[in-house]
């Protein structure tokens, strides 16, 4: 009887996010509904909207969100994508490359594909554009390009994904490294195939000297970077803390910059119009830096940083962001809960194992992720999905810290899929390109990344060899 | 009526800024203070979990401000405008429902918090309470702030003027 029961609230719930209600309310409501037909306290509700949030490690997620943001507020991503631009400049769709390399660098810092593809898309879609490229194929490099953030460490699904499943979140970092690297170069090669097709973009000649020029100009990147991978591969430093250490550094060392790199620069904005001490100024609006070889190593450790009256922006666009993204976590934990306790596991769990070996169970529960990915966003998909999924993957032999990175990137693929890609919503934003159509140029992309994939689940070498050594990874492991 | 306008326009931001600048700052300083001095307050791990609650749940409302919560709006916005403006109604009524409960429910826990003295672990005199109540008291504030925005649609609707049926993800990101 319940069943029938649960089917009906699923079902309004979906009518509900068909019309747009937001996601919270949709899973809040299921919550309730289920709760009240199958007799089960609302208390509970109550008290897990606390408890889901009281763990330390979760902290990382807010604190690494306000590392991409002060990076970004001061100039450095923009420096990032310069330094992308000079290492593969030389080559057709050098450009495009650049910008998905520059979406792997900035993952590095951030931990949100959604925050990726924002940050780096409006910086580098204005610059394809100039560039030659087709604007469609522009905004969908950028789109498809953040799917990264949540992959390449930090990440703040790992961080959940650890959170939920007791694993340690260092070590799914480790693990997602190779993985992410692995699906920028999937993508950049599409990238140049289709540029190569459609003659895009005009070469720049490589020059070493540039290179390490542009590097330099984006030392607190690489700064932040190296700090978080030291901290956490060395252990002296839990997530979290890597986190907050970050973000203390780049807000002083932002700080710090702002009134040297003004009074540096002050002529040269003052020639191009640029009020010198407003703290209203874009950084990617500041005089590009990148081609001007006159500019000499001094200079270029000068960042643009950030003024004392723009932090409390960034802080708040933080804020902003972890105001959406935890209550979701909370409201899928609640949710989750009920699904146990309705037996939901059992009967996954019994159709799965049904498949019979490693490889089936492995591609089924890939194909519920995809599937489940195309509708929800990627906190509810990690929470409602991976305390079933993982158990079933374990008792079969897959490693846990394999299994996780496997599963993230098909949640991280999620971010392109239609109707619910937010990717394809954010770029859609940035650029004014239609959605759908935007989607239709993702396309390429996707198979790429779908490869990448296959490849990772296959081979848990590629998740493993980092963490154990190549002896320990074991390249087939059934 | 200047004060209350300048509470309505920064109630959210004040409590999110102190908040994230005092979690952030009590890890730094903390992580710093064990590598140079090798001692750590023991509330250091406790007080910012906290913290974070006021952040989420009040940025939680914050987003209903700006209307920024994540959702599917491709069909939304191709409704004619009457549909437009019954989903958006719609959204008022759920929050305002949803809210009530999670105010109801939440109330409960900070009441049995206070009356057991929960204490803070790692302190000798924070109360949990105090921390706790940051959910109940945001949902009333998300409560207020759905009236405001059904006030502001009502307005749009009899006036002609484009209804916000729209989300804007990262608030001002479009524009750059």
């Amino acid at each position: 009887m319940d069943g029938y029961g649960i089917l009906a609230i699923s079902a309004a719930v979906t009518v509900l996010f068909i019309l747009g209600v937001p996601i919270f309310l949709v899973i809040g409501f299921w919550v309730v509904g289920v709760s009240l037909l199958i007799d089960f306290t609302l208390a509970n509700l109550g008290v897990t909207l606390f408890e889901s949030m009281n763990f330390f490690g979760l902290l990382a997620l807010p604190l690494f969100i306000l590392t991409g943001d002060l990076i970004k507020g001061a100039g450095i991503a923009k420096r990032l994508s310069d330094f992308a631009y000079s290492c593969l400049g030389w080559l057709r769709g050098g450009l495009g490359m650049a910008s998905l390399g520059a979406c792997g660098l900035f993952a590095a810092i951030s931990g949100s594909n959604s925050a990726t593809t924002a940050t780096i898309g409006s910086i580098m879609h204005p610059e394809m554009r100039k560039g030659g490229y087709d604007t469609n194929f522009a905004a969908a490099t950028v789109a498809a390009g953040g799917t990264v953030g949540i992959i390449i460490p930090p990440s703040i699904i790992f961080i959940v994904y650890g959170f939920l499943m007791n694993l340690s979140i260092s070590d799914l970092f480790i693990g997602g490294l190779l993985p992410g690297i692995m699906m920028i170069l999937g993508m950049q090669f599409i990238c140049w195939v289709i540029c190569q097709w459609n003659g895009w973009g005009h070469l720049i000649d490589i020059r070493l000297g540039r290179i390490i020029k542009t590097g330099i100009g984006a030392w607190l990147g690489f700064g932040a970077i190296i700090l978080v991978i030291w901290g956490i591969y060395s252990g002296k430093f839990s997530p979290t803390e890597a986190a907050g250490v970050t973000a203390g550094f780049c807000a002083i060392v932002g700080l710090l910059f702002f009134p040297i790199y003004r009074m540096i620069h002050g002529a040269t904005l003052r020639e191009q119009g640029i009020p010198v001490w407003s703290s209203k100024v874009d950084p990617a609006e500041l005089p590009s830096e990148q081609y001007s070889d006159r500019m000499g190593v001094m200079e270029r450790l000068i960042i643009p940083g950030f003024g004392p009256k723009e932090l409390p922006e960034l802080i708040m666009r933080s804020g902003q962001i972890t105001g959406v993204l935890a209550p979701l976590i909370a409201i899928s934990v609640v949710m989750q809960q009920i699904l146990t306790l309705l037996g939901a596991k059992d009967v996954v769990t019994q159709f799965i194992q049904s498949l019979g070996g490693y490889y089936a169970v492995l591609f089924a529960c890939m194909a519920i992720v995809l599937m489940a990915g195309t509708i929800l966003e990627s906190l509810p998909n990690t929470i409602i999905f991976a305390p079933i999924l993982a158990p079933i993957a374990a008792q079969t032999g897959i490693d846990p810290i394999h299994f996780a990175v496997v599963f993230l990137i098909g949640d991280a693929i999620g971010f392109i899929t239609p109707p619910y890609g937010l990717n394809l919503y954010v770029a859609s934003g940035i650029t004014g390109i239609p959605y759908f159509r935007l989607l239709y140029y993702t396309m390429p992309y996707f198979f790429a990344l779908m490869v990448v994939w296959i490849i990772v689940a296959v081979f848990p070498f590629f998740s493993k060899v980092l963490l154990t050594g190549i002896a320990g990874a074991g390249v087939f492991q059934q | 009526m200047w004060l209350l306008r300048l509470i309505d326009n920064n109630i959210e931001r004040a409590i999110i800024l102190v908040s994230y600048v005092a979690m952030a700052g009590i890890i730094f300083v903390e992580v710093i203070r064990r590598f140079v001095l090798n001692e750590q307050a023991p509330w250091s791990t406790t007080i910012p979990v906290y913290l974070f609650l006021w952040i989420v749940w009040f940025g939680c409302s914050y987003n209903v401000k700006i209307r920024a919560h994540l959702s599917f709006d491709e069909i939304r916005t191709k409704l004619p405008r009457t549909g437009q403006f019954l989903c958006l109604m719609l959204d008022a009524v759920l929050w305002i429902v949803f809210s009530g409960i999670v105010v109801y429910y939440t109330a409960q826990q900070v009441q049995l918090a206070r009356d057991n003295f929960a204490i803070v672990q790692g302190t000798d005199d924070v109360l949990q309470w105090w921390f706790y109540i940051a959910t109940p008291l945001a949902f009333c504030l998300l409560i207020f702030r759905v009236l405001q925005n059904v006030y502001a649609d009502v307005k749009a609707y009899r006036s002609g003027a484009p209804l916000a049926v729209q989300v804007g993800i990262f608030g001002d990101e479009g524009s750059a």
